[in-house]
């Protein structure tokens, strides 16, 4: 495991504790935004991981939200 | 009743609506431009047939094939058999009996419906599913104009383009089925034939991107199941639940079965897997870690891996402009909070779908590969996807939803803010940025720079004379292709098409060719008479690197030219064939002569002087158990003849007609009898539901 998947992982539980899925769709944005860049400089290995630490985040805001929706009355 | 549709020109055609259908509209001239002419349009899997090859069609389907070997010499061929009457009987209706030629039936029969499909298909899920306050009609142009649908297009995968096409309105009719299924009245009945009766013609079209759309209605209702709190009050196991499912779930796919059981029957009755049978190339693991092209960030961007160049196994880098596509779409999740519970569902739901998608397109890629492997091993269906890629239209199906509500609401709330003109006509500005952004990322397309099938070839000459030769030799003999037929090579039932790799397991050409010396009794057992090198005018035969190779094709020939038992014949320019000089007929046996009549692919009637026991007879066909000799007093079953041929072995004396015939055919036959009468039953049924109405 690298730090950036520690970093990652940490960030994570940070923003589930949270329980607020508008951040971890911001966080999910942001990773992807920086992943533009390096993409484009062919920096391949962190812009393929952060591409997936986005989904990993997005993922974790579409359970909450699903969950809070199914919830709602 | 009829099924209410929303017409093109309601109240909610704005400015924004005329722009992007402007849009559409100049993207089907300026990329299809092509099928507006009347030249021929082949590439990939989207074949030619001539005139002749349109004449030689039957219309009858048969379960045996060796007209055109796909794993062999020749095959069971029922389980593929859900697409023949979508491949035949545009053939034989419009090229045998009306005449017209391949360039006309074509885009008859499936490239101006596919031009129909893609714009009527999305707008009918737009306009019945969609929420009515905004327009969605950018959805069109994200379906139908991505670089997944435009490379498959590209690529000649004209009927995965159809399937793909014909999505957005399954779901729709699914969608609407669910809202009357727990209704009184026989509106349900009607809703469910007719949604039973598109999925079965989107399973004759192609049973890959059917089973995709049968996923992602799966998934459609499950999240939404879960999200009208169905799952976590426990599901009411009621009346009105047990409606739903038998409407929703069981009904269509009981119709779909019923049209289609002229290929399921026999399939189930022969009981092996179909995709089984076809190899390892198609059924293995190593395989689908070979085809997963896709990596995550293309399949998250909605970037086809082999675009724009549609070059099998050419990938492309991620192109970061792509990356756009996943930050708008998912933005939309920032917007629902205050929105209609609605359309806070509808955007969650697709926001699912597209997850899904997203990662099962990477197929075997990380992260996580090793899920997909174990789906392709295990879940039911999953090992037809050893291309992972066919799971991209759940991504477009998400994003054409998802982006369309991130931009209205943004524009919504620009147009709140006091910017004068950009706040007036913020919805204008932000479509039609957006709309320069799409063409950005599909501007090969834009600019008229993609190939294959869409734009037009010409057929050599030298194919025509071929056609004329192989034509006029009216007695039975194979043609051997090396190292695999062109395009434009002809075949018939007469002269069936085999290449040198299928026969020879030799993916090699010039390998396959150096064995080829060595089998000239195989030859003659295959019945071959030809052995063809083509001229390879299309440049996709001999290749190395992905790129043309003419000393592939020089060696070839050269190596054929040595061959002592191999003639030469000239006058086909660049078309080298060879005569084999000793080659055995469809049906022969080694010490008596066999005269026989072809009645069709499955049978044939034999006389046999003075047959006596322990005859061998060879059907120079794959060898498979379910064919069978018959006579008076005699049944024998098949055998193998030298591991690969099917032979009998008389076990009396016999002066009688002797009858071959596939045995399954009969099961073919039973199938296609409940296929038409549910056919007749299916139409009686709408009728009479629109009659009561």
């Amino acid at each position: 495991m690298k730090i950036q998947d520690i970093l990652f992982i940490i960030i994570l539980l940070l923003l589930l504790w949270k329980r607020k899925p508008e951040w971890l769709v911001g966080v999910a944005i942001f990773s992807v935004i920086i992943a533009v860049p390096l993409f484009a400089k062919w920096i391949f290995f962190t812009a393929e991981r952060l591409t997936y630490y986005g989904f990993g985040f997005l993922l974790c805001a579409v359970v909450i939200l699903f969950i809070q929706e199914a919830r709602r009355k | 009743m009829r099924i209410p549709y929303q017409k093109f020109t309601n109240k909610r055609t704005t400015l924004a609506e005329k722009l992007i259908f402007l849009v559409l509209f100049f993207l089907i001239l300026i990329i299809f431009r092509s099928w507006f002419t009347s030249g021929l349009i082949t590439s990939g899997d989207f074949l030619y047939f001539s005139p002749q090859m349109m004449r030689d069609t039957p219309l009858a389907l048969y379960s045996w094939d060796s007209i055109i070997s796909i794993v062999g010499l020749s095959q069971f061929i029922v389980p593929y058999l859900w697409i023949y009457p979508y491949l035949i009987f545009p053939q034989v209706i419009l090229g045998k009996f009306w005449g017209l030629d391949w360039s006309l039936v074509e885009r008859v029969s499936y490239l101006y419906p596919y031009l129909i499909l893609m714009v009527i298909s999305p707008l009918f899920f737009v306009r019945r599913v969609l929420p009515k306050d905004k327009p969605y009609d950018l959805f069109l142009l994200i379906f139908s104009f991505n670089t997944v649908i435009l490379t498959w297009i590209e690529g000649g995968e004209i009927f995965l383009g159809l399937a793909y096409a014909l999505m957005p309105a399954i779901l729709a009719l699914f969608i609407l089925l669910s809202r009357e299924a727990s209704e009184n009245g026989n509106k349900k009945y009607l809703y469910a034939i007719i949604t039973g009766v598109a999925l079965a013609v989107a399973i004759m079209i192609d049973a890959r991107i059917s089973y995709v759309t049968g996923m992602a209605v799966a998934l459609y209702f499950l999240f939404s199941s879960f999200l009208n709190n169905a799952l976590r009050s426990k599901i009411k196991m009621n009346r009105d639940f047990f409606k739903t499912f038998f409407f929703v779930g069981i009904f269509p796919c009981v119709v779909a079965g019923l049209l289609h059981a002229f290929w399921i029957i026999p399939a189930v009755v022969y009981g092996k897997n179909p995709v089984g049978l076809l190899g390892s190339a198609y059924a293995s693991a190593k395989a689908v870690r070979y085809l997963s092209f896709a990596k995550f960030e293309q399949t998250l961007g909605l970037l086809h891996p082999n675009w724009p160049e549609s070059i099998f196994g050419k990938v492309g880098f991620m192109k970061p402009e792509f990356l756009l596509l996943p930050l708008i779409a998912f933005a939309s999740l920032f917007f629902i909070k205050k929105d209609t519970d609605q359309r806070r569902k509808i955007i969650l739901i697709f926001a699912a779908i597209g997850m899904v998608g997203i990662f099962l397109a990477k197929g075997s890629n990380e992260p996580f590969g090793s899920i997909y492997i174990w789906l392709f091993t295990f879940f039911p269906g999953f090992s037809l996807f050893r291309d992972s890629s066919k799971w991209y239209p759940m991504i477009a199906l998400s994003y054409a939803v998802l982006i369309p509500y991130t931009l209205f609401s943004f524009a919504q709330i620009i147009s709140k803010k006091k910017l004068g003109i950009i706040s007036k006509h913020s919805l204008i500005l932000v479509v039609s940025l957006f709309i320069l952004l799409w063409c950005f990322t599909i501007k090969e397309a834009v600019m008229g720079q993609l190939t294959g099938a869409l734009e037009e070839v010409i057929i050599p000459r030298e194919y025509k004379n071929l056609e004329k030769f192989l034509h006029k030799d009216v007695s039975y003999s194979r043609v051997l292709w090396v190292p695999t037929r062109h395009r434009f090579g002809y075949y018939s039932y007469i002269h069936p098409a085999i290449s040198i790799e299928t026969i020879l397991q030799e993916y090699d050409p010039i390998v396959a060719t150096t064995k080829l010396t060595m089998q000239q009794i195989k030859l003659e057992e295959l019945s071959v008479k030809y052995v063809i090198v083509p001229f390879d005018s299309q440049q996709e035969l001999f290749m190395n690197d992905r790129k043309y190779d003419k000393k592939k094709y020089q060696k070839i020939v050269a190596l054929l030219q040595k061959i002592p038992w191999l003639k030469q014949i000239k006058g086909f320019g660049e078309i080298m064939v060879f005569e084999n000089t000793s080659y055995n007929d469809h049906i022969w046996s080694s010490n008596k002569d066999v005269v026989y009549t072809s009645i069709d692919p499955t049978m044939y009637k034999l006389q046999l002087k003075n047959a006596t026991k322990g005859d061998v007879i060879v059907l120079s066909e794959a060898f498979d158990s379910h064919w069978i000799m018959q006579a008076k007093h005699i049944v024998v079953q098949s055998k193998p003849y030298h591991n690969s041929l099917t032979s009998f072995t008389l076990t009396k004396n016999s002066s009688d007609n002797l009858t071959i015939f596939y045995s399954m055919q009969k099961w073919l036959v039973i199938g296609e009898i409940i296929t038409v009468v549910s056919l007749v039953g299916i139409a009686v049924a709408i009728i009479a539901l629109f009659l009561k109405k």
